[in-house]
């Protein structure tokens, strides 16, 4: 990973990034102990939010069961992590719907990412790979890559996207490389790994967005993979409409085809399944305010159709591609524009306004260099020249613009210190270059003069309505004017010594965070097993325990010893007790639900947390990871007992204990009790017999007592 | 009218202004001294970026007006307002004032118009003969 650019990219504040609920949601959890209680009080803050999540709560992929109608009842259903990665996804989706890189078609992107989740999904739910709802996340934000660029490096990224408007999304991952020293691709998964969401999605989105297979052979990043391909297809007929070339229509066509196979259904049963798809698509885009129309796929299979017919009788050939990735100018706007070239935008100012941020942002330039730069923008030629004359001789340096439109550009291009602009132009006025400027980052802090000959106090009102921060009189008297640019010139100085430290603290912040960030993580976990340590467990323990009493639900421990594991160690060696450690440790993780969380409280002791688990219930848990420790192989020829064997011990806080030590102190007199009762097995506290798992036996006693 | 001695300098004295001199001396002065030795061109420069751009805009105004267009012409004249007062052209910018300010109001503007119209060759002759020296 280029982590030092990506830092980088961070810096520059420009980085698409969770709003409102979504940061505060990013807060709570940055943690691996959060509560979950807290991220639901959080996301009850925002309605919409909440009304977003039940929704997905709800959806078809939990029919059968009650709707769940409180935030509580959808992080039961479908986990915490899971509820909080959702709410960090909508979150995005609300912010980021317009911006300042021209050629990127901001609104498509998020029509098309929505389609590709809700296909995903679909497919997921299908499919029965997985959970549907961590298909939905990926979709989502598998191509944020691109969003990011788009807003930190708007004006260069804009231009990249329109010179490579022919080429396949491979290309432009390595033009991306050779112009920002980073590409899209590796952005979104840093993106999604700063955001805390799961490995595997980084991993699938990367591979996605690179065309290429997972680094890592592990089924869940491969489905996930795959899926994505899959989901972009459906996305991609999805947003065709009567302007899609007709070679587009065949090369979804191939690739829909394909995936119909890979489904197994039939022609209609596919073409139903993809209208699912698109209702689904249609009804999310109502829910998050993104355009989706509701398209019928039996006329998107006609238009295929015609369109391999239509390139059939031009003698093209129709060779079978397997879909393939799409042209960069999918992604460009205007999309329907045939030549798929964006067209100059008539004076849309607002449009004409990228955010200059960029290497100039992120390059951290001591303020000892005291040159200051002037932009002069009038319409008149007569009065630009003078006005350029008048500041060369005091001294600046300055450049010059015709007309608001040039000016807008130029002032984003040379993100001049001070700026002197005419209020009459004809074809943007004074007032409103000042306006989109004060909109983007780069003109947030300059200083800048109106020039008027209109002194009203109306004009003068609206002037600083609109953002100036000073007004010349024209004609301009020339020692006024020096005067006023003299004014700029100190603020103009403090706000570089201002902006200097502020990205020196960014920067400093930025590091310490990083360093917070690994500590906290290495305080936290067991160095062998790589399981969380008994510190953590400490502290995950309290936040549930508060969070159960809170809410009633209950929260349980299984405490957990290796049987024997002195006796691994004198007849093996510590090597080999190391490595029967990592490989229960292995075990334990696997044979844990969702909700469960286990970690190493030192030498051969384990503790499971079991959220929202009664005590009933925690036998199953227990039941079942006895019998999964039991049944693991360790892969050591040379360890010839094959296997080892637990004792576990459980309480729930349903048996009024009065606090976690006296919950804990029980689980460990159940185990002691399991322990004496001959080992491998677990015990409950308040019944200190051996708890029925299936009744498997214990088997193959090891041989020191 | 009497021809002044002045014109032999080069400043002509305006029929329309009745006898007012076309261009300010002192104006043209600054900008020369403004201009100094770093800038010798800059009267020179001026004085083409006016006539270029101030002979469309009166163009301008001529083919706005027969399109009854007020507001274009407003603007015309405000532009040429600011730049003919750049280069001491003080009488013509007054013109374009009167113009700009009857065209706002919304009063007939055919008169003021026609004053800016003629007045015009008369300003760009001043300063082809200020170029010429």
């Amino acid at each position: 990973m280029q982590l030092q650019t990506f830092e980088e990219l961070k810096l520059s504040g420009n980085l698409p990034t969770p709003a409102g609920v979504g940061m505060r949601i990013l807060q709570l959890t940055r943690t691996e102990d959060f509560s979950a209680e807290e991220m639901g009080d959080a996301i009850r803050t925002d309605p919409s939010l909440t009304g977003r999540i039940l929704k997905l709560a709800n959806s078809a992929s939990h029919s059968g069961l009650e709707p769940a109608t409180t935030v509580s009842e959808a992080i039961m259903r479908l986990g915490s992590r899971t509820v909080r990665d959702l709410a960090l996804a909508f979150s995005l989706v609300s912010e980021r719907k317009a911006g300042t890189c021209k050629a990127f078609d901001y609104e498509l992107y998020w029509t098309r990412s929505l389609a590709r989740a809700v296909a995903a999904q679909t497919l997921y739910r299908v499919r029965q790979i997985g959970k549907p709802e961590e298909a939905y996340i990926c979709g989502l934000l598998s191509e944020i890559g691109l969003l990011a660029l788009a807003s930190v490096y708007s004006e260069p990224y804009s231009e990249l996207l329109c010179n490579e408007a022919g080429a396949d999304m491979q290309l432009l991952v390595t033009v991306e490389r050779e112009q920002f020293n980073i590409d899209h691709s590796e952005v979104g998964q840093c993106m999604l790994e700063d955001w805390g969401l799961p490995e595997r999605f980084a991993e699938a989105i990367g591979a996605f967005t690179r065309d290429r297979r997972p680094r890592a052979d592990i089924t869940e990043i491969k489905d996930l993979t795959t899926t994505l391909r899959f989901a972009t297809l459906i996305a991609e007929a999805c947003v065709t409409d009567e302007s899609t070339p007709a070679r587009e229509f065949v090369r979804i066509g191939d690739g829909l085809e394909h995936l119909r196979d890979v489904l197994g259904l039939d022609d209609s049963g596919f073409q139903r399944f993809c209208d699912t798809c698109a209702n689904e698509w249609a009804a999310w885009g109502e829910s998050l305010d993104i355009p989706a129309e509701r398209i019928r796929f039996s006329h998107v299979f006609n238009a295929i159709a015609l369109a391999r017919e239509v390139l059939e009788r031009a003698g093209e050939s129709v060779s079978p591609s397997a879909g393939g990735p799409a042209p960069v100018k999918a992604y460009l706007c205007p999309l329907r524009n045939p030549n798929g070239l964006p067209a100059e935008r008539p004076s849309d100012a607002a449009a004409a306004v990228p955010a200059l941020a960029g290497s100039a942002a992120v390059s951290v330039i001591p303020p000892t260099e005291e040159r200051f730069n002037v932009l002069a923008i009038d319409d008149d030629p007569v009065s630009l020249r003078l006005l350029v004359r008048h500041m060369r001789n005091d001294g600046y340096q300055v450049e010059m613009a015709r007309g608001g439109k040039e000016g807008l550009k130029a002032a984003l291009r040379t993100t001049p210190d001070i700026l002197v602009v005419d209020q009459e132009m004809p074809d943007i006025d004074g007032l409103e270059v000042v306006r989109s400027l004060r909109r983007t980052e780069a003109g947030a802090s300059m200083f800048i003069l109106l020039l008027t000959g209109n002194e009203s106090e109306d004009m003068l009102v609206r002037a600083f309505d609109a953002g100036v921060d000073d007004f010349i009189a024209k004609p301009f008297i020339p020692r006024v004017m020096s005067a006023r640019i003299k004014g700029g010139i100190r603020l103009a100085k403090l706000q570089r010594k201002t902006e200097f430290d502020k990205q020196t603290i960014m920067r400093q912040v930025a590091e310490l965070g990083r360093l917070t960030r690994k500590l906290r993580a290495a305080s936290l976990t067991d160095s062998l097993t790589e399981l969380p340590n008994r510190r953590y467990a400490m502290k995950r323990l309290e936040s549930e325990w508060a969070a159960s009493q809170r809410s009633g639900r209950g929260v349980s421990v299984v405490m957990i010893d290796i049987d024997h594991f002195k006796s691994v160690n004198d007849t093996y060696g510590h090597d080999m007790g190391d490595f029967v450690l990592k490989e229960t440790a292995a075990v334990l993780k696997g044979a844990l639900r969702e909700e469960d969380e286990v970690c190493r409280l030192g030498g051969e002791e384990f503790l499971v947390i079991c959220r929202n688990t009664s005590t009933d219930d925690c036998c199953r848990v227990a039941a079942r990871i006895r019998k999964a420790v039991e049944e693991h192989q360790i892969q050591q020829p040379a360890f010839d007992r094959g296997h080892v064997t637990i004792s576990l011990g459980f309480a729930g806080s349903d048996l009024k204990f009065s606090s976690i030590a006296e919950m804990l102190k029980a689980a460990d007199e159940a185990v002691y009790a399991a322990k004496n009762g001959g080992r491998n097995q677990a015990r409950r506290y308040d019944a200190m017999d051996c708890v029925s798992d299936a009744g498997a036996p214990p088997v193959s006693r090891p041989r020191a007592a | 009218m009497t021809i002044d001695p002045q014109a032999a300098t080069g400043l002509q004295h305006s029929l329309e202004l009745g006898g007012g001199p076309i261009l300010d001396p002192d104006t043209l002065e600054a900008l020369r001294e403004l201009g100094g030795e770093d800038d010798p061109e800059l009267l020179t420069e001026l004085i083409d970026l006016f006539v270029d751009d101030a002979g469309r805009r009166v163009q301008g105004i001529m083919a706005s007006l027969s399109r009854g267009d007020v507001e274009a012409v407003a603007r015309a004249a405000h532009a040429l307002k600011s730049a003919a007062a750049n280069l001491g052209a003080f009488g013509f910018s007054g013109a374009c004032r009167e113009l700009e300010t009857t065209a706002r109001q919304g009063a007939a503007i055919q008169e003021p118009a026609q004053r800016v119209t003629r007045m015009f060759p008369e300003v760009q002759s001043a300063l082809a003969r200020l170029q010429e020296r």
